[in-house]
């Protein structure tokens, strides 16, 4: 198998989950937090992108020319992954205002807590 | 027909929910007599001739996908015409006694049903499950008294009993895959050591032995008489009930003689017993608060019966059976009082209480009567029971119970002198205080007829605990209908009630021919000067036992209640140790995802 | 096929999307819609109880490629639980919110009963996600700064839980090509090892975030104290009691080792005796509650991780713990509303809610603890039995100040939610009393 291109896709992938939970673990303003959420739902729909690949396929459209495509499922999933991700990410922005508007800051402090 | 009596008794308890105080009380009165017709009906079994209803011994009944096994044992029997007589008339007494119906009656009778299911049950399921429906029906009866230590000790004693019963149940199915107590002989081994002293323990904490008592003082002081007389005089009886059955009836003490032969762990139970009488005792003398002495007094009568079960020889076990029945009347009928008392009244505290013998005479002569039993006076069957007791210590030379057990005598005397003087005696406080209503009157005599009964037959009492006896094999001792006898000596109650009354008849006769002026209490007078008159101290009962005071309290109060209020805290300590884990701050939590995950996975991969 | 559970997430997700068209009948939509489910649900189970398992393929694909439902007894009981319960809590609550509310709380119902049907790995995730992202909403619904904050605090949480369980079906997908739970189990031991453990521990960690496990429910306290109480009451019967059942399924179908069990075990233990001290000092009812609904997932956890010798005896201590706690439990939040529980309905629901969870018959979490220690004591587990009674000491202590502390006047609650406070505390008793629930318990047609 060509791992040529699939390598630096795995590499990829760490990288950006590593960088998303850093930024969620290490930064206080809310709206950082869920930036880096969504920099680590990249890394994971490039993890399945990367799952489907095969070298030298094609993309996965019914063809009597193509006989080596990539796996469609996980891209399938991918867009389904994307579509939840957004809606998240909406949501949480549309919390984030109401957010602050309560507080007049978007910096978390700590509350309910024990 | 017993399923009929379980199903009226719970369908009585799902009516009295929705009905007005008097038709609960005599709904709940009338039907809580019906168990008392089986009792008659068994009795054809062991050798007494009564009425048979046709009642079955044996039934086994179903209740979700699971079967009951419940029947007669000579044991419950005995236990049963210990406890159960308690009910009707305390629903007698309560008949006057509460304003209205505010869910004491439903409880009462969830009580009763499972109490009579726990002496029936034959397997370990339908025990385990009748003592929990106990547990939670009492608790809600302690529920009602809105004190907040009496609730949450209360629940935190019964699940811990509950859980140790359960451990102990558990082990003895694991060990034969049988549910039925009946095979629970064959156990030996440290499985059959851990099952038997959790189960001990477990039973103990409704026995009220000392180390397990301490939810006893709040509830008995703080939740209603009439619930309280059940529960010092039934309930309590109910953890012994468990102790004997796994003790001899079931074999237990040969099961922990075969894991441990050099340790005499009976000797143990004899000790805390002896101990938890004389340390309630002592509380109980310096008690203020009328509940929380009887609630200290209880403690240490039913410490007498865990010593006759530790003594173990026959002497000693029908010691506390007696000890045992006399005690769940007694103290019913004190509590019962001091209930009537606090019920005219409303006072509690001795030191505010006085004189009520002149208003009271009827409530007075009860607890007097019973005050009798409680302190062993000769002639009581009280003093019956306890003699057996120290005749037993003696016999075995356990040095160090015998005389623990006779201080503890004596402080019973102390205390009992107490009640009567601050209470009935002394100045009248009280002058317009009427006597209390009929039905609480009728329930205490009722209550006295037994004591009385067994004052002139203590034979009668021999007989009635032969059945029981014998099927755990332990020789009844040699008796008449007047006399007990016993290697040391001769009881014969005929002899002492006519020495007693050619005694006491002729000082009764000099008593009255003598002229009495009863002055008032105002006449005090002090250097001239009129003492002032409501001065607490000035009671008869103020500072009564204040050299005794300074000696036990130190000692005996932080031991008794106050360990377990440590250990509450100790665990509130740790509590808010644990709970700065939720820092409040998400990204703490995110951290704690990550690191349960690698955890996981390291824990999966290298391990 | 006479039934199709398919349409138990059909018809409250068209329900949903019809409700924006018509704000007006906002209501009765949603309430028609969970009707219809809870009837459904009933029918379904008792297919089930006579007829044995249901497999659905949707549209008439097979299976590993296409998407497929696979209802056994346990889901099809969990599936009639969160139906039913919905109903009374929305009935209750549903009227004193708007439009939205009810679209919402129809999508998080809808995806709860997804999860516990759904026989696809990757739609238990999108199942997963549509009842997070409504239960979002639901908590910041009440839109005070505490519900905000408890929302955000589960969102992150629940984020970061849904990117390890994509995860773990990328690493699952990338071994075996396939996403159907039967399919991956028949062909798990073809799976490289370290793969396998990863995938394994990523699903945990991610399911476990939605099953109040500690150390990763962060969020639970916040998000419960957050929630107005009719909210509250769903998450303890909806999404936590569904992604539990979703973590015994995936360990005892896809990972029936026993290094899983024992993880499992060893996280039950933990999650109940944290739980219970956690919440044995705290003052907030409903943190206290949460605390405590804590503590019985991680019973529930223990009772399913017992699973592995003893199947019988765990699943219906499962099945009695669950509906206990169910049913107490939210009905205790709904109670949590009013600061006092005077009045014989709310004093009463309180009382027996206690003594469920605390395990006292002839309610249902006795026969839950019951079946649990048989359990434990088959595999003479002291440790995790003595820790068991000192949680339920500890509980017992919290729950008498519970007890203690809302005794008190009369409470302001209105009709509906006494009603609905009744009618689901009934549940813990009626299956402790009937005959029917032993035998559901006891049925051979566990679907493992």
């Amino acid at each position: 198998m060509n791992y040529a291109l699939v390598t630096p896709c795995y590499i990829a992938v760490a990288a950006l989950l590593s960088i998303g939970l850093y930024g969620v673990v290490s930064k206080r303003n809310l709206m950082k937090i869920f930036i880096s959420l969504s920099i680590m739902e990249t890394g994971v729909n490039l993890l399945l992108i990367t799952i489907g690949y095969v070298p030298e396929g094609t993309a996965p459209i019914e063809n009597a020319n193509f006989t080596k495509y990539v796996d469609p499922l996980p891209q399938a999933l991918v867009l389904t992954a994307i579509v939840i991700g957004l809606s998240v990410t909406a949501l949480a922005i549309a919390m984030l205002i109401s957010y602050y508007e309560k507080k007049g800051s978007l910096e978390y402090k700590g509350g309910m807590k024990w | 027909m017993l399923d009929i009596i379980f199903a009226e008794l719970i369908i009585a308890a799902i009516i009295t929910f929705f009905v007005g105080k008097k038709i609960a009380s005599i709904i709940a009165g009338f039907i809580s007599i019906l168990p008392l017709f089986a009792l008659i009906d068994w009795a054809n079994n062991f050798g007494f001739k009564t009425i048979s209803f046709g009642i079955e011994r044996q039934m086994n009944i179903s209740v979700a996908g699971i079967t009951l096994h419940l029947g007669i044992t000579p044991l419950s029997w005995f236990f049963a015409l210990m406890i159960l007589p308690l009910f009707p008339l305390i629903m007698l007494y309560s008949y006057s006694f509460f304003k209205e119906n505010d869910g004491f009656y439903p409880f009462m009778l969830f009580a009763f049903a499972s109490t009579f299911g726990i002496l029936l049950s034959k397997d370990m399921l339908s025990l385990f499950l009748f003592w929990e429906i106990m547990s939670w029906s009492s608790f809600l009866l302690v529920y009602r008294s809105r004190d907040k230590e009496a609730i949450i000790s209360y629940l935190i004693f019964s699940v811990f009993s509950a859980f140790a019963i359960l451990f102990g149940l558990m082990i003895l199915w694991h060990e034969n895959f049988s549910l039925l107590l009946s095979d629970i002989g064959r156990i030996n081994g440290i499985y059959g050591f851990i099952a038997i002293a959790s189960l001990i323990i477990g039973f103990s904490v409704k026995s009220v032995l000392m180390p397990l008592h301490a939810w006893a003082p709040f509830v008995y002081s703080k939740s209603d008489e009439p619930f309280v007389a059940f529960l010092s005089g039934g309930l309590s009886k109910l953890g012994y009930y468990g102790m004997f059955l796994f003790l001899f009836t079931l074999n237990g003490v040969k099961i922990l003689q075969n894991y441990t032969p050099n340790v005499a762990w009976n000797y143990l139970l004899a000790v805390v017993g002896s101990l938890s009488a004389f340390v309630a005792t002592m509380l109980a003398i310096m008690q203020d608060d009328l509940r929380k002495l009887l609630a200290y007094s209880s403690i240490g009568q039913l410490g007498y019966i865990a010593i006759g079960f530790g003594i173990g020889t026959p002497l000693a076990i029908t010691g506390a059976l007696f000890q045992a029945f006399n005690h769940a009347f007694f103290k019913a009928v004190l509590f019962l009082a001091a209930g009537a008392v606090a019920y005219r009244t409303g006072k509690w505290k001795i030191s505010e209480l006085g004189g009520l013998a002149y208003r009271m005479p009827l409530t007075f002569l009860a607890a007097l009567f019973a005050i009798f039993a409680l302190a062993a006076i000769p002639i009581t069957s009280g003093f019956a029971a306890k003699w057996l007791l120290y005749e037993a210590a003696i016999q075995q030379k356990y040095v160090f119970i015998a005389p623990l057990m006779l201080i503890a005598g004596v402080g019973a005397f102390l205390y009992s002198f107490r009640i009567l003087y601050g209470v009935f005696l002394g100045e009248n406080r009280y002058p317009d205080v009427k006597e209390a209503p009929k039905s609480m009157i009728a329930a205490m005599f009722i209550l006295m007829l037994p004591l009385i009964i067994f004052v002139v037959f203590p034979g009668y009492m021999l007989d009635l605990m032969k059945p029981a006896l014998s099927n755990s094999g332990i020789e009844s001792i040699a008796h008449t209908k007047f006399a007990i006898e016993t290697s040391l000596a001769k009881y014969n109650s005929m002899a002492v009630l006519i020495t007693l009354i050619a005694a006491m008849v002729p000082a009764f006769i000099i008593y009255k021919a003598r002229k009495h002026r009863i002055t008032s209490f105002e006449d005090n007078y002090l250097a001239g000067e009129p003492y002032e008159f409501h001065n607490p101290s000035m009671h008869a009962a103020h500072n009564f036992y204040k050299p005794l005071k300074g000696v036990v309290l130190p000692y005996f109060e932080p031991g008794a209640t106050y360990y377990f209020e440590k250990i509450y805290k100790g665990i509130g300590i740790l509590s808010n140790g644990i709970r700065r884990i939720y820092t409040g701050f998400v990204q703490d939590y995110a951290i704690y995802v990550v690191i349960f995950l690698l955890a996981v996975m390291g824990w999966l991969i290298w391990m | 096929m006479v039934v199709h559970p398919v349409l138990l997430i059909a018809i409250p997700l068209i329900a949903a999307f019809i409700i924006p068209l018509a704000k007006k009948y906002g209501f009765a939509i949603a309430a028609g819609a969970m009707a219809f489910n809870m009837g459904y649900a009933i029918g379904m189970f008792s297919y089930i109880y006579s007829h044995g398992k249901i497999y659905e393929m949707i549209a008439g694909f097979k299976p590993p490629v296409g998407i497929f439902l696979a209802v056994d007894a346990l889901s099809a009981m969990l599936a009639l639980l969160i139906n039913l319960f919905a109903f009374i809590n929305f009935i209750a609550i549903g009227k004193e919110w708007n439009y939205k509310f009810s679209m919402l709380y129809l999508l998080a119902i809808a995806g709860s009963t997804g999860i516990v049907l759904t026989g696809d790995i990757f739609n238990m995730f999108i199942f997963f996600e549509i009842t997070a992202v409504a239960s979002y909403a639901l908590i910041a619904g009440k839109k005070d700064e505490k519900a905000i904050e408890g929302a955000i605090k589960y969102m992150v949480l629940g984020s970061i839980a849904s990117i390890f369980i994509l995860m773990g079906i990328a690493l699952i997908y990338s071994q075996l090509k396939t996403l159907n739970i039967y399919d991956i189990a028949a062909r798990i031991s073809s799976m490289d090892e370290k793969i396998k453990w990863a995938s394994f521990a990523l699903l945990l960690t991610g399911i476990g975030v939605e099953a109040e496990i500690f150390p990763l429910n962060g969020w639970v306290p916040a998000a419960y104290q957050g929630a107005s109480s009719g909210v509250a009451s769903l998450l303890s019967f909806g999404p936590s009691k569904a992604a539990i059942y979703a973590i015994a399924r995936i360990m005892m179908v896809i990972f029936p080792f026993h290094a899983t069990y024992e993880i499992a075990l060893y996280v039950g233990v933990v999650t109940l005796v944290i739980g219970e001290l956690a919440a044995f000092m705290q003052e907030d009812v409903k943190r206290m509650l949460a605390y405590s609904s804590i503590g019985q997932m991680g019973l529930i956890l223990i009772a399913f991780s017992l699973a592995s010798q003893n199947i019988q005896n765990a699943l219906i201590a499962a099945f009695f713990l669950i509906i206990s706690h169910a049913s107490a439990k939210s009905s205790l939040f709904l109670l949590s509303r009013s600061p006092s529980m005077g009045g014989a309905a709310c004093k009463y629901t309180g009382i027996v809610g206690v003594l469920s969870i605390i395990g006292m018959p002839p309610l249902a979490g006795f026969w839950g603890k019951w079946y649990l220690m048989l359990a434990a004591i088959n595999e003479k587990l002291w440790l995790v039995i003595m820790l068991v009674f000192f949680a339920g000491i500890v509980e017992a202590g919290y729950f008498a100040r519970y007890l203690h502390k809302s005794m008190g006047n009369e409470s302001k609650l209105n009709l509906r939610y006494k009603v609905a406070m009744v009618v689901m505390v009934s549940f813990t008793i009626l299956l402790g009393l009937l005959p029917i629930a032993y035998k559901m318990a006891s049925l051979p047609l566990w679907g493992w």
